[in-house]
Order: C-alpha cells, then sequence, then structure tokens
C-alpha cells in the first residue's frame, strides 16, 4: 500500500498550527513532510480564546509545560463560563468543569438537593460545586490529587490569546521540521481521474503538491468549498446568529478564573479575561440589529479602555457536507461554524485532529476511513449544536423579537425529550459519547430556571434528617475547601505562569493626546 | 408531590419475577406498595436466560441479597471467564473471556501491535489462558499484578437462584399474592384492576409483567412481540463429582449450537437448534423476537415478556439486569407516565439493538453450514449498526462504539478476532516504535501470562475451599 509521505496544512491560524503540532508530534519516527502554509496578509479569526479541558490533554500529549506556555499565551485558568441575563433578565449562573458533590448512594447527587430544595432547604446547588465557588471568588489552584477529597472533582482548561497560542506552536513545529511557506493560494489543480487535489499554486508561481491536504483556511474553505465544491449543511434556523464584533479592552478588576456570556436582546456578549487584556465580542442576529450597533452595545459596555478597533466577522452556523472529502480534511472553521457560546471551536478542532490522527489515510484513501471521519464528527458538531440550542429556548425572556423567535421555535425531538424529562423528574438522559455529559446539562437547565417538578424516589427510601446531615458536610467541606484555595493572580505567580509583560494600555493616538 | 403512584404490581415469576420484586424492594422507599403476584408457567422458559452472567452483574447481584457468601453457599453457583466456543463456524476455537481494558502500548490501542506483528490476542488474555486451563482464584486488587486483569462471572441454574431470592422474599416489605388471575381490566391500555382466584382485588398505578413468554399483562394492553425466529431448545443435565473449568464450553453443530455450563455439583447442557430438526421429546420452541414497545400504557415488561435472544453470550442475563436498572430510573411518578415511557421505550430499543449487534457478530460467518439454523441465523444478524463495526474493524482494527453499549470494547475485540476478523491495516501511531519492538511487546505480555495461569488454582479446589471457608465465617 502506498504510504502518505507528503501532507500540505493550508493555513497557519489555531487550527493549522495545532494540526502540525500534532502530526508532526505523532507521526515524528515516520518521515512525512509535513509543510504548512499561511499568508501573513490574510488575518487569522482565532476562534474561541476560552477552551475546554480536554486542551490540558493536548498540550500533554506534546510534552508542553503548562507555565512556559501559560507565560507565552498570557493565558488564564478557566474554570467554567458565567452566563449573564440567559433565563431572565438579572439571573446569572456559573456552568462549571466538574460534577456538583459527591457521589452518594449510586444516585445523582442533584437528585438528593432536589429532595432537600423540595423540604424548603435554600441552599443552591451550585454550593456543593467546588469549582462554582471558586470561579465566584476569583480563587483557583489545581486539582486535589487525592479523588476523595472535596476540591479534586473538577477539570479546568485556559483562558488564552490564540494568536499567541498559534505563534507558541509555530515554534513547536519548526523546531520539528516543519516547513512554513509564506504564500497566497491563487490556483489548485484537481485530478481528472480521481478528482483529488493534486497541487496548489501560490501567487509566487510556486507550486506545492501532496499525498493528503488539510484545509485550515478558515471560513473561505479554500480546498473543501473552493476546489472540491463539498457543501454546507446550513443550522441557521436553530442557531441563527451570524455576526460577531470583537475587540479586546484593558483589564480591569480581580482577574477571574472564567469566562463570562451575557445575553442581549439581539445575541450575547463575551467576556475572557487573560494575563494582559481581556478579550471581548457581541455575536448578534443581524436580522435584529444593524453593525452599528451591535458594535456601539459592544463599545458601550467594555469594562476598560478598548486597545485596538473593533473587528468584524460574518458566518453562518452549520457543518460541511463531509469533512473529509477526496484527500482533503477540513480542520477548524472550514469544516463547520458554532457559535463560541461554550467554547467549543477549539475543542472541535481537537476532535478533528485526533480523529485523523486515529484514522490516518494511506494514498488510496480508503472510503472506510472517510465515512467513520464524518461519522464522528458529524455526531460532534450535531451534540455541540443541541447544547448550543438548549441556551436560547430554556429562557423565560420575551423582551426582544429574537427570544420571541426562540420561545416559539419547534425544537429537535432530542433536545424536546431531554428537556421534558428533565422538567418532569430531573432526570437526565444520557449520551456516551460528545463533550458535554450530564453536569454540563444540569448547570444549564437549572440556571436557565427550569426546575424539575420533582425527583427521583428513589432518594424516599433514605432518612431526611440523615440525607440533610450529609448534604450540610459536603457544603461545608467545599466552602472550607475554597477558603483555603488562593486567588488566581496570586496562584499564577507562585506557580510559575504569569507572564513577563505589563498590562495592554489603550494607544490609540486619539487616546494618547489627550491632557 | 409524587402524584398517585402508590401500588405496583410485579406479575409472573422466575428469575424475572424475582430479580424485579427484590430490586423494587430494595430501591424504593417504604412509601410504596409493592405486590408480587406469582403466575406459575412464567419461568417455562427460564433456562433459556443461560447459565452464565457478565461481571457487571456483579453488583447488581450483591444489592438484591445474591452476595458471593450466599451463591457459593446457598447454590451451586461457581466461576464464569467467558464462554470457550471450542469448534465454532468453520472450525474456529477461541475464548470469549472478560477481560478488563488491555494495556495501551505508547497511547496506541494492543490490536494495532497485534496485527503489526501477526500476532495472536488469545496468548496475551489472562482471562482467556486461565478459562483453558481451567483455574481460577480471585483477581486481587494490585494493579501490578496481571490476574488482576482478569474480570468474572457466575455461572448458574435460573431456577436456583430465582428459589433462593423468593425464600428472602417474606423478608421485605413486599406483599406476596399467589393465586392465579381470573382478570384484568383495561381502560385505554391501562390495567385498572386485576382480579385473582382467590377473591384479592387489586388497583395498580403501575404493572410489571415478568411473565415471561405468557406476557399476560403486556399483551392486554396491545404490546406485540414480534417473533423473527422461531428456535427448538433442549437441556440435559449431568451430575457430577467434580466442578469443571470456569468457563462454558460452546460448541456448533450442523443443526445449531449447544453450550455446557459447569456448576458445583452438575454439568448443564442447552442444545439449540432449528425447530425442524427438534431435538428430542423434551425439546421446547421457542420464538426469539422482541415486543415493539415494552411499556405501553401503565404496562412495562421486563426480561423474556420483552424481548428472546440466544444465550451464546450473557447477553439474555444483561437485558435482564438493564430492564430492571432501566425500570428503577424512571420508577413514574403519577398517572401521566408519557416521560417515562417514551424514555424507557427509546433505552430498551437502544440495548436490544446493541444486543442483537454483538450475538450477530458471533452468529455472522460467511463460511455457516448451509442448513436452516445457520441461514436463518445469518438473516437476524443483519443488525443495523453491526455492518459498520465490522468493516471498521477488518479495515484497520477500529473499534466503532455507539452510545453505553452493553458490551465493552474487549469483548468486541475478543469476538472479532474468534470469529476470524483480521484488520487489514493497523494505526500507523505504533510506528513509533520498531517492528521488531512490537513483536517483543507481544511476546512479552504472553510470556508473563503463560508464567502466571499455571500457578492459579485448579477451579474446583478454589471453590471448595471457598465454600469451606465461607461455612466457617458463617458458623462463627
Amino acid at each position: 500500500m502506498d504510504r502518505i509521505s507528503k501532507i500540505c496544512i493550508l493555513g497557519g491560524g489555531t487550527a493549522g498550527w495545532m494540526t502540525a503540532a500534532a502530526l508532526c508530534n505523532k507521526f515524528k519516527t515516520l518521515g512525512l513532510e509535513i509543510e504548512l502554509v499561511e499568508s501573513d496578509q490574510i488575518g487569522t479569526v482565532g476562534v474561541g480564546e476560552a477552551t475546554l479541558p480536554h486542551i490540558r490533554f493536548f498540550n500533554q500529549v506534546l510534552g508542553i509545560d503548562e507555565r512556559t506556555f501559560m507565560k507565552a499565551t498570557e493565558a488564564t485558568f478557566k474554570l467554567g463560563i458565567e452566563f449573564c441575563d440567559w433565563g431572565k433578565l438579572g439571573d446569572h449562573y456559573i456552568h462549571p468543569f466538574g460534577d456538583y458533590g459527591l457521589p452518594m448512594h449510586g444516585l445523582d447527587f442533584h437528585q438528593l438537593w432536589l429532595r432537600l430544595h423540595q423540604e424548603k432547604d435554600v441552599s443552591r446547588l451550585d454550593d456543593y460545586s467546588y469549582p462554582i465557588l471558586a470561579a465566584e471568588e476569583g480563587r483557583f489552584q489545581l486539582p486535589e490529587s487525592d479523588i476523595n477529597k472535596i476540591g479534586s472533582n473538577f477539570g479546568y482548561a485556559y483562558q488564552f490569546d490564540s494568536s499567541l497560542y498559534a505563534r507558541f506552536l509555530r515554534n513547536y513545529c519548526e523546531a520539528r521540521a516543519v516547513c512554513r511557506t509564506e504564500g497566497r493560494v491563487i490556483s489548485h489543480s484537481l485530478d481528472s481521474e480521481s478528482g483529488h487535489v493534486e497541487s496548489i499554486q501560490l501567487e509566487d508561481g510556486r507550486t506545492i503538491e501532496a499525498d493528503l491536504f488539510v484545509d485550515c483556511s478558515g471560513f473561505r474553505g479554500v480546498l473543501i468549498e473552493q476546489a472540491l465544491e463539498t457543501g454546507y449543511e446550513s443550522w441557521d434556523h436553530w442557531l441563527p446568529c451570524d455576526r460577531a464584533v470583537a475587540v479586546p479592552c484593558e483589564a480591569k478588576g480581580k482577574l477571574v478564573p472564567y469566562t463570562r456570556a451575557t445575553a442581549r436582546k439581539a445575541g450575547w456578549q463575551w467576556r475572557i479575561p487573560l494575563q494582559h487584556r481581556t478579550g471581548n465580542g457581541h455575536v448578534y442576529w443581524s436580522e435584529f440589529i444593524s453593525d452599528d450597533e451591535a458594535t456601539h452595545q459592544l463599545m458601550s459596555t467594555l469594562e476598560g479602555e478598548a486597545i485596538a478597533e473593533p473587528k468584524q466577522l460574518f458566518f453562518k452556523t452549520g457543518r460541511r457536507r463531509k469533512f473529509w472529502n477526496k484527500n482533503v480534511v477540513s480542520i477548524g472553521l472550514s469544516g463547520g461554524f458554532l457559535e463560541p457560546l461554550e467554547s467549543t471551536s477549539i475543542h472541535l478542532i481537537q476532535e478533528g485532529i485526533t480523529a485523523l490522527i486515529e484514522l490516518f489515510p494511506d494514498q488510496d484513501m480508503s472510503p472506510l476511513d472517510i465515512e467513520e471521519y464524518n461519522d464522528r464528527m458529524t455526531l460532534n458538531f450535531e451534540r455541540v449544536r443541541d447544547f448550543l440550542l438548549l441556551h436560547y429556548v430554556a429562557t423565560q425572556r420575551d423582551d426582544s423579537d429574537m427570544w420571541r423567535y426562540f420561545r416559539s421555535m419547534a425544537l429537535p425531538d432530542s433536545l424536546q425529550e431531554k428537556i421534558s424529562a428533565w422538567i418532569s423528574r430531573g432526570y437526565i438522559l444520557k449520551y456516551e459519547f460528545g463533550v458535554f455529559l450530564p453536569p454540563s446539562w444540569v448547570a444549564v437547565m437549572l440556571g436557565q430556571n427550569l426546575m424539575p417538578q420533582a425527583y427521583d424516589p428513589r432518594v424516599d427510601r433514605f432518612d431526611l434528617a440523615e440525607l440533610r446531615q450529609d448534604l450540610a458536610r459536603i457544603k461545608s467541606e467545599t466552602a472550607r475547601a475554597v477558603r483555603q484555595t488562593p486567588p488566581q493572580a496570586d496562584f499564577l505567580k507562585t506557580y510559575g505562569a504569569a507572564s513577563m509583560s505589563s498590562p495592554l494600555k489603550a494607544s490609540r493616538p486619539d487616546l494618547q493626546m489627550r491632557p | 408531590m409524587h402524584g398517585p403512584v402508590r401500588t405496583l404490581l410485579v406479575h409472573g415469576g422466575g428469575l424475572a419475577g424475582a430479580f424485579t420484586a427484590m430490586s423494587l424492594a430494595k430501591t424504593l422507599g417504604e412509601g410504596l406498595r409493592i405486590i408480587y403476584a406469582r403466575q406459575d408457567d412464567a419461568a417455562a422458559l427460564d433456562f433459556f436466560y443461560g447459565h452464565a452472567t457478565a461481571p457487571s452483574a456483579y453488583e447488581f447481584l450483591r444489592t438484591l441479597g445474591l452476595d458471593e457468601p450466599s451463591l457459593f453457599t446457598r447454590t451451586a453457583s461457581s466461576f464464569s471467564l467467558g464462554a470457550h466456543f471450542k469448534t465454532w463456524l468453520a472450525g474456529r476455537s477461541w475464548v470469549q473471556c472478560h477481560h478488563l481494558p488491555l494495556p495501551l502500548p505508547g497511547g496506541v490501542p494492543l490490536i494495532h501491535h497485534l496485527t503489526r506483528s501477526q500476532a495472536p490476542v488469545e496468548p496475551v488474555l489472562v482471562s482467556a489462558q486461565a478459562a483453558l486451563r481451567g483455574g481460577f482464584a480471585h483477581p486481587p486488587g494490585d494493579a501490578a499484578n496481571p490476574w488482576s486483569r482478569a474480570e468474572y462471572g457466575y455461572q448458574f441454574s435460573p431456577s436456583e437462584w430465582a428459589d433462593h431470592l423468593e425464600r428472602l422474599l417474606p423478608e421485605t416489605q413486599i406483599e406476596l399474592v399467589s393465586s392465579p388471575v381470573r382478570r384484568l381490566s383495561t381502560d385505554k391500555q391501562r390495567i385498572t384492576q386485576v382480579e385473582f382466584e382467590s377473591g384479592d382485588i387489586i388497583a395498580p398505578d403501575l404493572v410489571i409483567d415478568c411473565s415471561g413468554p405468557l406476557r399476560t399483562c403486556i399483551q392486554a394492553v396491545g404490546g406485540a412481540f414480534q417473533v423473527t425466529h422461531d428456535v427448538s431448545a433442549r437441556l440435559d443435565m449431568t451430575r457430577c463429582q467434580q466442578l469443571g473449568p470456569p468457563c462454558r464450553i460452546i460448541e456448533a453443530s450442523q443443526r445449531g449450537w449447544s453450550a455446557r455450563a459447569h456448576l458445583r455439583d452438575r454439568e448443564i447442557v442447552l442444545f439449540v437448534t432449528d425447530p425442524e430438526s427438534s431435538s428430542g421429546p423434551d425439546a421446547r420452541k421457542i420464538g426469539l423476537g422482541q415486543i415493539d414497545a415494552a411499556w405501553v400504557g401503565n404496562c412495562v415488561a421486563i426480561g423474556h415478556a420483552s424481548f428472546i435472544t440466544e444465550p451464546l453470550s450473557p447477553a439474555p442475563m444483561m437485558m435482564l439486569q438493564a430492564d430492571i436498572e432501566r425500570l428503577l430510573d424512571l420508577i413514574p411518578l403519577g398517572e401521566d407516565m408519557s416521560v417515562e415511557r417514551q424514555e424507557f421505550n427509546r433505552r430498551f430499543l437502544e440495548n436490544v439493538s446493541h444486543t442483537q449487534m454483538f450475538q450477530g457478530a458471533i452468529l455472522t460467518s460467511p463460511d455457516h453450514p448451509q442448513t436452516p439454523y445457520w441461514q436463518h441465523a445469518q438473516t437476524r444478524s443483519a443488525v443495523k449498526g453491526l455492518e459498520r463495526k465490522v468493516r471498521q474493524f477488518e479495515n484497520r482494527g477500529i473499534l466503532v462504539k455507539y452510545d453505553l453499549e452493553p458490551f465493552n470494547d474487549e469483548d468486541w475485540l475478543i469476538a472479532h478476532l474468534g470469529m476470524g476478523r483480521r484488520p487489514k491495516s493497523y494505526d500507523r501511531q505504533v510506528e513509533a516504535i520498531s517492528a521488531e519492538q512490537s513483536v517483543a511487546l507481544c511476546r512479552d505480555l504472553a510470556s508473563t501470562v503463560a508464567k502466571l495461569v499455571p500457578r492459579l488454582p485448579p477451579h474446583h479446589l478454589y471453590v471448595t475451599n471457598l465454600v469451606r471457608y465461607l461455612k466457617k465465617q458463617q458458623h462463627a
């Protein structure tokens, strides 16, 4: 069988460099030639500055030292996402990385809590979650290694500057013989028989041939769409937001270990705290708000001075009909787009890379490998989509056209069943594959005021007084563990992950000239 | 606010009835009334649950009161490391053993090293080697000991287990009714009232049909069992002086197959054939198949009442356990059971499909005998989802997984290889080490197993000592 000897990665954003890094590390002994083509003239979107805990595994496999990486990318720790104004105006809750409470009596912890709640106990389910309480107080430390201890059962991720992450990985790759080529693709040639991409031609006349192309060219999908016309399945009837405007600003106040997503009248706004600045953006549905107004809303709610001009982005939620088509695999935005409400963009890149490595093809591009890859990625995308949609539909808001649109939407059956089962008895329809596991569903449904009407009757087997005692103990131990946790900024310093750079300041000429 | 669900009626008997009644008693609060109405004949097909469980039964049985001390002092149960397919289709032979996850050398599944080195899997499977040699001991907790990778279930007699549990039922809050049903009253797919010959009348909120092939209650509300194929089954029992190996022995014949289970005082052989070549006067015709919806109205069918599959693997026992766990997860709260019903039926169909895939993986073979049994077996193995699993495995050893399957990666890997499916290629990540290193790695794993297995005590001696020890404990 003819082995692949040359891979060309098109595009040098987060997706491109993550792919290059993973491939050159995993296949370092195979003598593969990896060439990454990128152009400094083409900006990168810099998807998802906030990540999911899985990113740690990605870095670990590459042998990346956490402290070095955090310093280089201005990274902060992330314990979850705070959602503001989603259920109704004035609400807020944190979707944490980790379980609530401790497993007891073989039942889901939230069922025990529900029973006490129905007995007029006023504790929040959040009071039993170490990552939520630590996040609320701006504290952080690494999970305890003793899994029986409170403060061990959570995961964490990072918030980082994704262009710095791409640069960091570029250094990693270039030290491992990945060839970086500067240039713009102007055309491609297809094999007349197989329809495979044979080569791409650059503006300066060079031609690059490869056995496998990984398309990380972003929304344009230079190979997967422009060359192969693979087609796109739009999901904008479920997730209709289609534009965003993004801007960094000066960091103000306490460095919190979480991302914030605040619902707006025609979309939502993100706030991502990094060590040297804060990332902000407003995702919106252009049907209900103008670009100017969306930008104004964003700029008028920044916590510090803007340190760059706002950048506009256009997108269509959905996925490529085939993530992998012929000899082109699309990873990143070229494969599909889901708004960064749950920080899934980098995670989906990672899933794409993992699947590509496991199903790494030979020159014949076995249809079986392609089929398996596409099946897996489709499932990943669809499950994220349903979870994102939950945020929009589990709402009591009706203060704008967008919220009224979601309130009258007929849901996909699978999502409707999930919500009904939760409301009737706090039951979670489980699946095994897909990134958001039961505690995530609990967090969002409860956080957006979907309160179950009843609890699992198996809880009645346990003595109420004992149950109260057990839960009170977990609650106080959780609070104690949080009190013993340092503020994130202190932890970054003692851990050795604080960056050397000074915080970025607004430097626009008009601002500097102020007296 | 638990609405009006107060009275649960378990109707039926045998293993499904005893397991269900006991599970309800052990899990639910005192506020619910549980009535167990025994029905004769409900256990007639209990032998078709097979005579072996999977390792996943351990915790379930323990909660029911079938912990190891009771199993070994009150019943003739023994250990099971799996099934030895001694002569299977086209002369194949392997041990379908229970095993914890295999090592991942360099982070890559072992199958890719085996494929690359063209090495067989069986020598590295510690539980397969022990089964072949007839050795057994409880696997230790110490992960450094290779025997800790072994997993086990039990070989058992369904009627013995059911009898043992029935003796424990009077110690629970369960109300026992031992009179036949005279009349079932229904109203729009709801069983509203059950009248017994004794004159007792019960108005149940939920009925759990454990009547096996009789399907007394579920049929009354419209549950339709679809038979896909009939088979004929017969049991042969012989007393024995010495306990056999810690595995069932399964052999194929032109007309079907047989499975020999080894209990402490007897060997039980189950013969399954096509109904035309029926094997003797005591053979029973059994309709394999499933019910279209296992929960209709206020009636839930459990065990054989909802699904019958051949006990080629521990699948029937796994399914019975899954039925009960699914029910416990979804004990309804009020008269409107639509959410519970929908979710129960969704999970039921998913479990059936997963089970049929695994059974199909063992029955499907291009070189099957051209006889009625085997021809039928091929058609009923054409299950959605299985083809993808086989295709991907044969392509490059990928184990395709669906959500929450009962059979794990090791079960599938062993079954595929046992059935002669070989990956055409492997994950190239294995090339991080040289071909010689891959060979050496497989050889070393096998030699560790080969050194360990002869040191295990013979199954019969181990069990004899265990029983002696447990009895002494009970006296002390």
